[in-house]
């Protein structure tokens, strides 16, 4: 009796405990019979539901929703139509039948054990208010669902998607667009999928469709779709979400106890009871899944003993102290270790069941498997931050503005940088009063059409900047949802001022160029590559000759140059140079040349590649006709100064003119009423040097000296004479002798003379320090160094005097001479010129090479004069090279004799090739001579009618002379 | 020693030019006979001082002052110019700040004194 009493105890308090873990258990627990009667609840639901309280006895949607009649759509009928498990999210209806918040409403089949029959419902809820805010929250800032979301096109492709697919699916957008989506789902899937598609063609909206998707990595994820068709786009719009975890958790709780058990177990949920010490009491079927332990191994060992990460098992102990002192109920996260090692994040609710005497019993933890939901939510949240990141940083602004007041409610920073205004500046302000007034229409239909659910296509806009002017945009917009309500529109806009601008200018361009092509006087012609024409405008028929029809395509542009060569030359510079810009001269039809202004510029492919090339051509014919005529008249001018040196104008003591020579008139223009300073010399005051006050105060005649600027600085002198008219008033006459002529040549002669003293100068310095080096040697008795300075002292003296001769020659020559006729015989006088250098020539081992045309010997010249030439070449030679050849000819030409010396000497540089015949010039200062020889013989050459000239294939590869002259 | 470089082209001035500072202890000399190996030595070796001829070829000796006083490690190195060209040449120069000049002849004695006036001055 006592063992049945106690084992009766034993039952009541098993019982007890069982219904203290049921009541206790922070999510609701609601048991329903078949015909939707409440029969029981846990605390949790009349804690909730105080309002409608009792609750046991009501019909759910009478206790729970506040309605009459059964909802439409409700998992627990689900449930009872099915017997399987069923998930929706449901609002949590207040006292007022106002929607108070969300919950996660889990229908769970009751089966009695006995009958297998399903007895009713088992409801598992949890409050997602929160939850469902800050989403809410993030999709009225983001506007973007964690659910994946997308266009289907009735063809079976994906027409858009949101990222939310590449996170959960991990394939990129172009990999999903790519392909009909039936090849990524599960193949037991496809047939119920494509009847769906079926479906949504005739324009059959579909809700919870469920369906596994093939994920990158091979896995298939549960989705759940919602889709509307939108038939005359031939396209749906559905939603999608992954519910794989929920999928999961179903077949965790496939199986069912007792009633309580049952309860216990079948949630789905975890379900742990511990007590005070921290061992665990009970442990569920559905940890044990979870963990891969059995109750009865998990049970009477610590939590912490084996479930904890190390990390956590701190900060679990403290939740779990806080409970036992009284601190509950509670949530937190923690992860799980099962037995294979895999880490479970799960979700706790914690509550603890207090004994009569108000100490704690013991601790319930009732926990939801939450991993993969968390991997999603971490998938999610890359997103957010991206989303974020591309609100804050994108170049486009984006906006919503508000359904109840039409204002607006966010501004991203584009908009600052966009508009100009601060965002503060707008934000709570109406949106239309932003908007250019002849947009408002548009304005105005596309918020009404968001607000009305719909997305209107794309709209342009003008947007007020603070500086007054309008930017000109481009909007994509949205309706904005809340808690499933429309509160106002989302919509981004694109500064496409430039765009309109650019369009406008392209479009002005076009049929500028248009315009441009045909009428105005310009030729434009482009070739292809094979060099023949492609284009040709009409002015160009006018210019050329050649019809449009005759040349596009057929005519080479080679018809227009006058040679070949011009016309590749216009090609390879225009390539090389982008650009080819000369005046030319083109070639007309009937042969006449054109003188024109060609301008060529390649036409290249983005590559850089030239595909053609655009040539425009002026016709400056009368250009050049006018140039020329100016340049005659100039010249006449130039004449008849030139003629009478003189030009004379009278001028008052005001310095106003009276009177200018009409020669001068015709350069400078009208004199009436205009100042001398300010018609001669462009100066807005009298000229520094100016003689009138001088002549007029003296009244003496004053000579100066003026510099022209209007006449190319020409110099002129100007006599200024003054004299009285017939009323007895002081004027002045000047006459001005140009002597910019004699100017020149008196430059020249201060150049000479400064170049001469320069070249006599160095040797004479040269000389006198060597003499110094001699007594300072001779003071050591250095004997080699008294010779060495002696030896300087007279080669120094010997080019002072070579040098003095040349330059009396030079100047003899400048003076008038009279050339004698003689008879020379060239190879004689060779012979003569060369015993003077043979010492030289036998020093340096010089070969003498000599080739004389039998009938070119003859020459009738001045003898003297002949020398000189022959002289000063033969001594350049012998002077420039140090060894091998020095080769003389003479040959025959027609009425002319050719002579020539060539030597393997130093050569020359091509500036000094350049200078020759400069007179004084020298490649170097410590080369010997004056550097006079050259220019004396060309003097002389020219004066008997023949010429010289001078070859050197550069330093280093000798030199030749060539002199050729007249036989008589 | 102070160390000068000579740029002088022509072959008897450089002669002259060893003579001069031979079996003397205050100078150490090198001889250029053209800006480019003088350019050369500038940038190997620092100098006291630079004589330096003005009628020279390829580069006249002036467009080579030009050069020295534009260039950082040069600019401050005091130049003496020994010209047979008159006074007047200096006057073509510009940036003369410790730029001399002496015509040619010159004697030792009166070279000397102006080497010492322009390096201890």
């Amino acid at each position: 009796m006592a063992s049945k009493r106690e084992k009766q105890r034993s039952v009541e308090e098993s019982e007890r405990f069982l219904n203290d873990i049921f009541s206790g258990i922070q999510d609701g627990i609601s048991v329903l019979d078949k015909n939707l009667n409440i029969i029981r609840v846990n605390h949790a639901m009349e804690r909730w539901y105080a309002h409608a309280m009792p609750l046991s006895g009501k019909k759910c949607y009478e206790a729970y929703h506040g309605r009459s009649r059964p909802c439409e759509i409700c998992p627990t009928r689900k449930t009872l139509q099915t017997g399987k498990l069923a998930y929706e999210v449901v609002p949590k209806i207040g006292p007022k039948g106002k929607i108070e918040g969300w919950l996660d409403l889990y229908s769970f089949p009751l089966i009695d054990r006995k009958t297998g029959k399903m007895e009713g419902v088992i409801e598992y809820v949890r409050d997602i208010t929160e939850q469902r805010r800050i989403e809410a929250e993030r999709d009225r800032l983001f506007n973007l669902s964690m659910d994946m979301m997308c266009i289907v096109g009735f063809d079976g492709y994906f027409k858009q998607i949101n990222p939310a697919w590449h996170y959960i699916l991990g394939w990129t957008e172009q990999e999903l667009l790519s392909k009909p989506y039936l090849d990524l789902v599960h193949p037991d899937d496809k047939k119920a999928t494509l009847a769906v598609q079926r479906s949504l063609t005739k324009g059959n909206k579909v809700a919870f469709f469920e369906n596994r998707y093939l994920r990158k990595d091979g896995a298939y994820r549960w989705l759940s779709w919602t889709a509307s068709p939108v038939q005359e786009e031939e396209r749906s719009f559905a939603i999608a979400r992954d519910i794989t975890w929920q999928k999961n958790a179903q077949e965790l709780i496939k199986k069912e106890h007792d009633f309580t058990a049952a309860v216990l177990n079948t949630v789905g949920a975890l379900i742990v009871v511990i007590d005070p010490s921290g061992r665990i009491v009970s442990f569920n079927k559905a940890c044990e899944e979870l963990t891969g332990y059995k109750a009865k191994d998990a049970e009477g060992r610590r939590i912490w003993d084996f479930l904890l990460t190390k990390k956590e098992k701190t900060p679990v102990k403290h939740v779990f102290k806080d409970l036992v002192a009284g601190n509950f109920p509670n949530r937190h996260e923690n992860y799980w270790i099962a037995k294979s090692g895999d880490r479970k994040l799960i979700s706790w609710s914690n509550t603890a069941i207090v004994s009569s005497k108000g100490k704690v019993e013991y601790v319930i933890g009732t926990g939801i498997d939450i991993t993969e939901q968390k991997r999603a939510e971490n998938a999610l949240k890359d997103s957010e931050e991206r989303y974020r990141t591309l609100f804050e940083n994108a170049q486009d602004v984006i906006y919503s503005v508000s359904a109840k007041d039409e204002t607006i409610t966010a501004l991203n920073p584009a908009f600052e940088k966009v508009t100009g205004w601060r965002r503060n500046d707008w934000l709570g302000k109406a949106f239309l009063s932003i908007i250019h007034p002849d947009d408002l229409p548009v304005a105005i239909r596309t918020f009404q059409q968001a607000l009305a659910g719909k997305t209107p296509k794309p709209y342009e806009l003008r947007i007020r900047k603070r500086s007054g002017e309008y930017v000109q945009g481009e909007f994509t917009s949205s309706p904005q949802y809340e808690r499933g309500e429309i509160v106002g529109e989302f919509g981004i806009g694109r500064d496409i001022t430039e765009r309109k601008r650019n369009e406008l200018a392209l479009i002005e361009s076009r049929e500028k160029l248009r315009l441009t092509m045909d009428h105005i006087p310009l030729h434009i012609g482009a070739i292809d590559k094979s060099g023949k024409f492609i284009l040709w405008n009409k002015y160009s028929e006018k210019m050329f000759g050649y019809t449009q029809k005759e040349v596009t395509g057929k005519m080479p542009a080679v018809n227009v140059h006058e040679k070949l060569k011009d016309a590749v030359d216009v090609v390879r510079t225009a390539g090389k140079n982008s650009i080819y810009d000369k005046e030319v001269n083109l070639k007309h039809k009937d042969g006449h040349m054109i003188p024109a202004h060609l301008v060529v510029v390649p036409y290249r492919d983005p590559s850089g590649k030239i595909m053609a090339y655009y040539g425009f051509a002026e016709d400056i014919t009368e250009r050049k006709r006018a140039e020329n005529e100016l340049k005659e008249t100039k010249e006449r001018l130039e004449y008849i100064l030139g003629a009478t040196k003189t030009g004379i104008d009278v001028i008052d003591s005001d310095f106003n003119l009276r009177y200018v020579d009409p020669a001068w008139q015709r350069t400078y223009g009208d004199p009436f009423g205009r100042k001398c300073y300010d018609y001669f010399m462009g100066r807005k005051n009298i000229c520094p040097n100016c003689g009138i006050p001088k002549a007029l105060r003296e009244k003496k005649t004053v000579v100066t000296e003026e510099i022209l600027p209007k006449e190319g600085n020409r110099v002129i002198e100007v006599h200024t004479i003054p004299f009285q008219d017939s009323d007895g008033k002081w004027l002045v006459a000047e006459f001005n002798i140009d002597i910019t002529q004699r100017k020149r040549i008196e430059e020249m002669k201060e150049n000479l003379i400064r170049d001469v003293s320069h070249e006599l100068k160095t040797p004479i310095a040269n000389a006198k320090m060597a003499v110094e080096m001699g007594e300072r040697a001779m003071a050591s008795r250095d004997l080699g160094r008294i010779l060495r300075a002696h030896k300087m002292v007279s080669e120094n003296i010997d080019r002072t005097k070579n040098d003095i001769d040349t330059i009396m020659k030079a100047f003899a020559l400048g003076q008038k001479q009279v050339l004698k006729k003689q008879r020379i015989s060239i190879k004689k006088a060779m012979n003569e010129v060369l015993r003077v250098y043979m010492k030289e020539i036998k020093s340096k081992k010089l070969k003498i090479r000599t080739a004389f045309g039998p009938i070119a010997d003859k020459l009738i010249a001045d003898k003297a004069n002949f020398r000189v030439i022959l002289s000063n070449l033969i001594d350049n030679a012998v002077k420039f090279t140090d060894k091998g050849t020095i080769t003389l000819t003479s040959s025959s030409k027609g009425k002319n004799i050719e002579i020539s010396v060539s030597d393997t000497g130093k050569g020359m540089s091509r500036e000094s090739l350049e200078r020759i015949f400069e007179r004084f010039y020298k490649a170097s200062s410590a080369m010997p001579g004056v550097g006079l020889g050259i220019p004396i013989c060309e003097q002389i050459v020219e004066k008997c009618g023949g010429s010289i000239e001078v070859f050197s294939a550069g330093p280093g590869k000798g030199t030749r002379v060539v002199v050729t002259l007249p036989k008589r | 020693m102070r160390k000068i470089l000579i740029v002088e082209d022509e072959k008897d001035m450089q002669e002259i030019y060893r003579d001069l500072f031979e079996g003397q202890a205050k100078y150490e000399v090198d001889i250029e006979s053209g800006t480019m190996p003088a350019l050369r030595k500038l940038t190997a070796k620092n100098y006291d001082l630079i004589i330096l001829d003005i009628i020279m070829e390829p580069i006249a000796g002036d467009s080579f002052f030009v050069y020295l006083r534009s260039d950082n490690k040069t600019s401050s190195i005091p130049v003496l110019v020994v010209s047979v060209l008159g006074p007047e040449i200096m006057e073509k120069l510009r940036r003369v700040d410790h730029a001399f000049y002496m015509q040619k002849p010159v004697t030792k004695e009166k070279l000397f004194e102006k080497l010492d006036d322009i390096i201890t001055g």
